[in-house]
């Protein structure tokens, strides 16, 4: 699939090209490859510009700035136009800028970026509307019914599409992104009465804290072939697609010296400060010059020499005598995932389990009736009672999503099944290794895919991710059309064994040495896993 | 000596002194001037009881030991009926005992509940979860319910759980184990989000019981009642549907109060079966301070309380007077518990009661007698707390002056004697106050020291509104949008909401509402008919502030540099606070000291004041304007023939400048200091009363030589103006007497009195030439005051018919509180309070004074005010009375030139 992949955009946190050190900006450029990058607003850093141009190649756009051209500004990059605009009142300018580029090639996506479009919300009259609807709707050239936008004044997970009436910019509906790629409610006038604005943020992610968010935009057609095999349309029609195909965030402090566990903004700067910048000047400083900074121990500086070189090599290693999880049993742990219908889940309509002992994948999946919540959680809690119960079950952070939902599940749905639920063995891997501080992980994010890829396992290529299973079940619930069940058991199935792949790499880790202290590492943030 | 030897005329042999304190002896021998005092009998009441075996099983009656209280027994009936159930009777009545006997019951029978699988469902026994709104209540019932548990024999085990219980393993073991949890409505909202941690704690729940409810008023009762109807999607999942029991101090509407609450029927139980001894109230208002030859009042430390007119604030305050009395009855021997409204008055108290006694150390000859005094509040250590309140109960202290932390029902014993330092606000809390003398059947003695308020005046000029049968409504409203949408974010996160909820949890219009702005707003995601997730930021429900409405709260931050020893530690503050008290070069009082704000920061992801100690020898006082546009009236009624309306609204507000305020002496040390902020708009809900225009010819005609020279331009000599003034004293005056009918602080309202009320109103899109304009002016508030009064001025101009006068009433909370829906229900009984506050206030001047019909927040700096003028217009709407045709022509010609007057 990454053969469809055209072109990359960056956007950075303006304060993060200010105030990081370059080695921190060049781990970017080498981690994304960008063809182009944004330093999103509202603020206006022109220090910020200067500093991402001594490191990135091509061209860098901070809308607040201007250009050259003025207000707006225009960038080909692949087969998408990227169109900079300094303020909203400057919209009109962007107009013809966006008229322009389609009659030359009406069917080249466009994507906008202002950073003084948001959505304003008034809990009081209970309406959110989207700022400068009517100049944005003008936006739309006659014979074009799409445009991006993207703003820096929405965090980086905000992807919705805003359909408006293109004579005077009245909201008609706003979708959200499953919708949008299903595409199961195109309307036959979109395009003559209405404009579709598809509006992602670029800001940072509220829980990723001061740090900033690194959004990487991998530009492709975001299609219903990539996004839904499930869906029965194949997006014929559909002259000027979405142009971005998959968004991916990062806090800022997963890059440079920041990526290494306890160089917070201070140590960093202390760092800077004795000349070491990257995490291999820090391989090559010795203990005893990183014990001389403020608030650093011995076994911190072993630590962060240890994290350095595992984000180097992507070799994990283990920093205590600690077993694995489930490591004294007669069989390896059972790698369990499921799936929901959302975040607040009414259903676990799948749940995987791996099991490493025979190479034997099992899924649990309702198919049939979803009007049963329960049901699938209670066979799946049978067979483990029945044939399993003297194996450990292991996840990646089940503890916040899988056991969770499955303790509340049982408690609800098959409560006879409660206490033999709750005398199973359930451990998960990611407290084991990152909360508990009993190995080091390479990867930018502790997020189960960024871990194993990074170990270098291979994902199947579903193409799926939570969120997006997780909506089109909604739609099976919702219709009745059924989903295409075997992409979906092969993405939970993926999960599983990928969970499996670092378990496996963990047991053939070495062991470092022995005076290592076992205080937990600081997680990276509650954001990993959202 | 014992502590109630002062009782009564029998026993003043035993006194020291030989001085019976009655209330007459108390006006007797006080040593100072006298004020004007009223002693006030309330009877005694006789015990209704009925034995405990006709309502409990024998398991629970035999070890109870004795029998049960008429009303304890109704309510446990009722509940055994499945009824949920508000028990609402006098302090120290015994309503604890009503919930624990139901949860033994529950312990006792295994409840399988109305799930018949309960055994299957859970090994675990019956549960309870009770609410407390404080967490010193919170330990104190603990032990409460743990002796009712060791007097009946049973192992019921209860636990605290909130925010000082330690993290972790204790966590979970009181989740698990506990069979009553004790917490408060800020940590039930919390833990909802882990609610997966609590499905056996819920699961097995029959009990709800949520104490002291007439406390949930407000905006914080939003909170509360929507809190509760989170818990209970919670519960229900679960497979529980407990009984709901609420107590509360006595208030006027316990049935729709708790109804709102917890959205369901409820059984109101108010027959009170405990005893009462007699009780003397003396109604004390303080003697003029040149009679009292005290020119060393206090005025340095009081500078919360400066008046803005000195000269008429003549009466001693309560703040110097009540400490006095207090000392005086700790001297007589009876154990006083004094009521302060701030906790820096609780402080001062102490002290000035010790300097009463040096005053007039000639009657006071044995100055050590009954001196020991401590102070009590909220901001000492919960060990100092503690320890003051076993001295209280143990009986070796002599006297604690104490905020209204200790009118909940903390178990601290039987008083003496009380005595408030000012009317606390309302009967609901005036009566819980002084219940805290002579429980049981002792007499009992209570001192009310009038301040120079409003109601403190209307309170010891009428004493019969306090033994009046009615007390306040408690006004819990759930209509505000702005904190259901806060709420539907937290029901989202912690089970998905879906068609089910558009029955139970709210009406699907609105709900479908505030999912579709969530959804928007990319926090929300998914359909009712398959479930709607929530997607944001984690854990929204620590977005809840359970004291304000919506919106941003400004961190309050110490500025760089400073120690942080000087940090405040203050809550954030809502956006009209810092608009309003919290501008830059604002200098606050907080807790005694003096800050400065040195910087606010409005935009940026946490918008914060900045502040730093100083020491000054000014305060500030910010000078408002405020107007009202787009009001668009939803319902209406008349009132002979005024037309009284409630809708919604904006309501302007504009902080332009402040003044710089010298301590000593009042006066203005720099005058109109710019602020520059904008106009503040907030939407909220408001009633307005439309005078007929008939009515307001004979008023102007009547009033027409009134004139107010200081009034800027031509309007202070105008023929109108005397009855603007009418208008506008009237809008003060229902303002301020709101509390004596409501469950109200009067800082939660505001008003504007106008001429022209039309031109305050919606504008009219009848018309389509003129559409397009009107949408231009409604759809965006105006930026400043001054944009807004022109476009007023010039849609009254446009105006086709002659506007009508008359005054707004408004919630002072972003979305609205409910309370000027509560006015407009009410609006005779107010009105008839607000007339007779006027007519009864001896300050015998047309433009009243503070006791009356001015108000310290007045925008206007009350000009143009007049009494008599209000009292024509409340006479005629209350006694309808008939108005002459002729006049009509006479109003007719006055339109003409009447000016676009309004005042707040």
């Amino acid at each position: 699939m990454d053969a469809a992949v055209g072109s990359t955009v960056l956007a950075i946190p303006a304060e993060m090209a200010v105030m990081r050190d370059s080695t921190a900006l060049t781990d970017v450029r080498a981690h994304v490859e960008p063809d182009l990058v944004l330093l999103p607003g509202p603020d206006r850093r022109p220090q910020a510009v200067a500093r991402a141009r001594q490191v990135f190649e091509g061209p860098v756009i901070h809308p607040p700035l201007g250009g050259a051209d003025g207000a707006v500004q225009h960038h080909a990059v692949g087969d998408a136009s990227i169109v900079s605009v300094q303020r909203a009142t400057a919209l009109s300018k962007a107009a013809s800028t966006v008229a322009e580029i389609h009659a030359d090639a009406p069917n080249r996506p466009v994507i906008l970026v202002c950073d003084d479009v948001g959505v304003s919300v008034d809990q009081t009259t209970l309406e959110a509307s989207l700022d400068h609807a009517d100049a944005l709707a003008d936006v739309v050239p006659a014979g074009r019914s799409r445009v991006t936008i993207l703003t820096g004044r929405l965090p980086a997970e905000y992807d919705r599409c805003w359909v408006l009436d293109r004579a005077d910019g009245t909201i008609r509906d706003v979708r959200e992104p499953s919708a949008i790629r299903l595409d199961d409610d195109r309307s036959e006038n979109e395009g003559s009465t209405t404009v579709s604005l598809r509006l992602r943020g670029v800001g940072s992610i509220d829980d990723y804290g001061d740090s900033g968010t690194v959004v990487t935009m991998r530009l492709g057609h975001d299609t219903p072939q990539e996004y839904a095999g499930d869906d029965a349309t194949d997006g014929t029609g559909v002259a000027d697609h979405w142009p971005i195909r998959s968004v991916d965030s990062i806090g800022s402090d997963a890059f440079g010296i920041r990526a290494v566990d306890g160089v917070g903004p201070k140590t960093a700067q202390a760092l800077v400060d004795r000349d070491v910048r990257s995490r291999a000047d820090l391989l090559e400083t010795p203990i005893s010059e990183l014990t001389a900074l403020p608030g650093i121990g011995a076994s911190a500086a072993d630590r962060m020499r240890q994290h350095a070189r595992v984000i180097e090599t992507g070799e994990p290693c283990r920093v205590t005598e600690e077993p694995l999880p489930g490591s004294g049993d007669a069989d390896p742990p059972l790698c369990l995932d499921i799936e929901t219908d959302g975040l607040s889940p009414s259903i676990i309509w799948q749940i995987g389990v791996y099991d490493p002992a025979t190479d034997n994948y099992r899924a649990f999946v309702e198919r049939r009736d979803p009007s049963d919540p329960g049901a699938v959680v209670e066979t799946f809690v049978e067979w483990l009672v029945e044939s399993q119960a003297d194996r450990t079950l292991l996840t990646w952070n089940g503890w916040r999503f899988d056991y969770k939902h499955l303790g509340v599940f049982t408690e609800r749905y098959a409560p006879a099944y409660r206490d033999s639920w709750g005398s199973l063995a359930k451990r998960d891997l990611y407290r084991w290794a990152v909360t508990d501080g009993n190995a080091v992980l390479p990867g930018r994010t502790n997020k189960l895919t960024a871990v194993a890829e990074a170990l270098g396992y291979e994902r199947a290529g579903t193409g799926l991710d939570g969120a997006t299973t997780a909506a089109a079940y909604s739609r099976f619930v919702r219709t009745g059309e059924p989903l295409d069940w075997d992409r979906h058991e092969r993405y939970c199935e993926d999960d599983c064994r990928a969970l499996w792949s670092i378990y496996d790499a963990l047991m053939d880790a070495p062991i470092a040495a022995q005076d290592c202290d076992r205080t937990p590492a600081s997680q990276t943030g509650l954001g990993d896993f959202t | 000596m014992t502590r109630n030897e002062w009782t009564s005329e029998t026993d003043a042999s035993t006194d020291s002194d030989g001085i019976p304190i009655t209330g007459k002896g108390v006006v007797e021998t006080y040593p100072g001037a006298p004020g004007d005092a009223t002693v006030v009998e309330v009877p005694a009441r006789e015990a209704t009881t009925i034995p405990a075996r006709d309502v409990l099983q024998a398991a629970l009656a035999s070890p109870l030991d004795h029998d049960l209280y008429a009303h304890q027994a109704d309510a446990l009936v009722a509940l055994a009926r499945d009824e949920n159930v508000c028990v609402t009777t006098s302090t120290a009545s015994g309503k604890t005992l009503v919930y624990g006997l139901q949860i033994a019951r529950h312990y006792l029978a295994g409840d399988p509940g109305p799930y018949e699988s309960r055994e299957e469902h859970s090994q675990r026994g019956s549960t309870a979860l009770v609410v407390y709104p404080t967490k010193a209540l919170s330990r104190d019932q603990e032990r409460e319910l743990n002796d009712l548990y060791e007097t009946l024999g049973l192992d019921v085990t209860v636990r605290v759980y909130d925010g000082d219980t330690d993290h972790g393993e204790a966590r979970r073991e009181i989740r698990e184990t506990a069979d009553v949890i004790v917490t408060n409505f800020a940590g039930v909202n919390t833990y909802l989000h882990d609610h997966d941690r609590w499905a056996s704690f819920y699961g097995a729940c029959d009990l709800v019981v949520i104490d002291e409810s007439h406390t949930y008023t407000g905006v914080h009762g939003m909170h509360v009642a929507w809190t509760i109807r989170r818990l209970k999607r919670v519960l229900t999942y679960y497979g529980a549907d407990p009984g709901f029991v609420l107590t509360s101090a006595t208030i006027g509407n316990p049935a729709a109060h708790s109804e709102a609450l917890i959205d369901e029927p409820v059984t109101v139980v108010d027959e009170d079966g405990s005893p009462r001894g007699p009780r003397e109230l003396v109604l004390w208002n303080p003697p003029r301070a040149s009679a009292d030859g005290d020119q060393s009042v206090e005025r340095d430390d009081d500078i919360d309380s400066v008046d803005a007119d000195e000269e008429r604030a003549d009466r001693l305050p309560a703040s110097v007077e009540a400490p006095r009395l207090f000392s005086h009855l700790t001297y007589h021997g009876a154990q006083t518990l004094l009521f302060t409204p701030s906790r820096k008055l609780a402080e001062l108290s102490i002290e000035r009661a010790e300097r009463g006694r040096e005053r007039w150390s000639g009657y006071y000859t044995a100055p050590d007698r009954g001196s020991d005094l401590r102070s009590y509040h909220a901001g000492h250590a919960r060990n100092s707390r503690h320890a003051t309140e076993q001295g209280l109960k143990t009986g070796s202290l002599d006297g604690v002056a104490s905020t209204n932390a200790l009118e909940l029902g903390l178990n601290i014993g039987a008083m003496d004697a009380t005595v408030q330092l000012g009317y606390p606000g309302q009967r609901q809390a005036f009566w819980q106050q002084i219940g805290r003398a002579g429980r049981g059947t002792e007499r009992a003695l209570s001192v009310l020291v009038a301040d120079h308020r409003t109601l403190d005046q209307y309170v010891v000029s009428n004493p019969s509104y306090l033994t009046e049968s009615d007390v306040e409504d408690a006004v819990v409203d759930t209509e505000n949008d702005a904190v259901f949408a806060t709420h539907v974010r937290c029901a989202a996160d912690e089970l998905s909401l879906d068609e089910t909820d558009a029955e139970n949890f709210a009406d699907r219009e609105r709900l479908e509402s505030a999912v579709e702005l969530w959804r928007r707003a990319g926090d929300l995601s998914g359909r009712l008919e398959t479930g709607v997730s929530y997607t944001g930021p984690p854990r929204p429900q620590s977005s809840v502030s359970m004291y304000a409405t919506a919106g941003q709260e400004y961190e309050v931050r110490l500025a760089d540099g400073v120690d942080a020893q000087h940090d405040p530690e203050m809550e954030p503050l809502a956006r009209e606070r810092v608009f309003r008290d919290f501008h830059e070069g604002a200098v606050r009082l907080h807790e005694g000291r003096q800050y400065q704000v040195t910087d606010v920061v409005h935009d940026g992801p946490q918008p914060h004041v900045v502040i730093q100690p100083v020491d000054v020898d000014y305060y500030t006082r910010t000078n408002r304007e405020v107007t009202v546009i787009d009001a668009d009236s939803k319902r209406s009624r008349e009132i002979g023939d005024f037309v009284l309306h409630h809708g919604t609204g904006t309501v302007l507000s504009y902080y332009g400048s402040f003044d710089q305020v010298r301590i000593e002496g009042g006066q203005k040390r720099r005058q109109n200091v710019p602020t520059g902020l904008p106009a503040l708009p907030m939407e909220t809900q408001l009633c307005w009363l439309e005078v007929p225009p008939a009515v307001e010819a004979r008023l102007v005609d009547r009033y027409s030589d009134f004139t107010v020279p200081e009034l800027d331009g031509e309007f202070g000599e105008g023929v109108h103006v005397g009855y603007a003034g009418g208008l506008h004293a009237a809008e003060h005056a229902t303002i301020g007497v709101a509390p004596l009918e409501l469950m109200v602080d009067k800082r939660d309202l505001g008003g504007l009195a106008t001429l022209s009320l039309d031109a305050h109103q919606a504008a009219s899109t009848d018309d389509p030439a003129e559409s397009d304009d009107a949408v231009g002016e409604t759809t965006r508030a105006p930026e400043s005051i001054a944009a807004a009064e022109a476009t007023i001025r010039s849609r009254a101009d446009d105006l086709d018919r002659p506007p009508a006068s008359g005054w707004f009433i408004y919630d002072g909370v972003e979305g609205g509180l409910g309370f000027s829906r509560a006015i407009y229900d009410e609006f005779e009984a107010i009105a008839e309070r607000a007339r007779s506050l006027i007519a009864g206030c001896d300050c015998g001047r047309i433009d009243g004074c503070p006791a009356c019909i001015m108000d310290d927040q007045c925008g206007n700096d009350n000009r143009p005010l007049h009494g008599e003028a209000a009292i024509d217009v409340l006479d005629a709407l209350l006694d309808q009375e008939s108005t002459s045709a002729g006049s009509a022509d006479a109003v007719a010609d006055e339109r003409g030139r009447r000016p676009t007057l309004f005042y707040s």
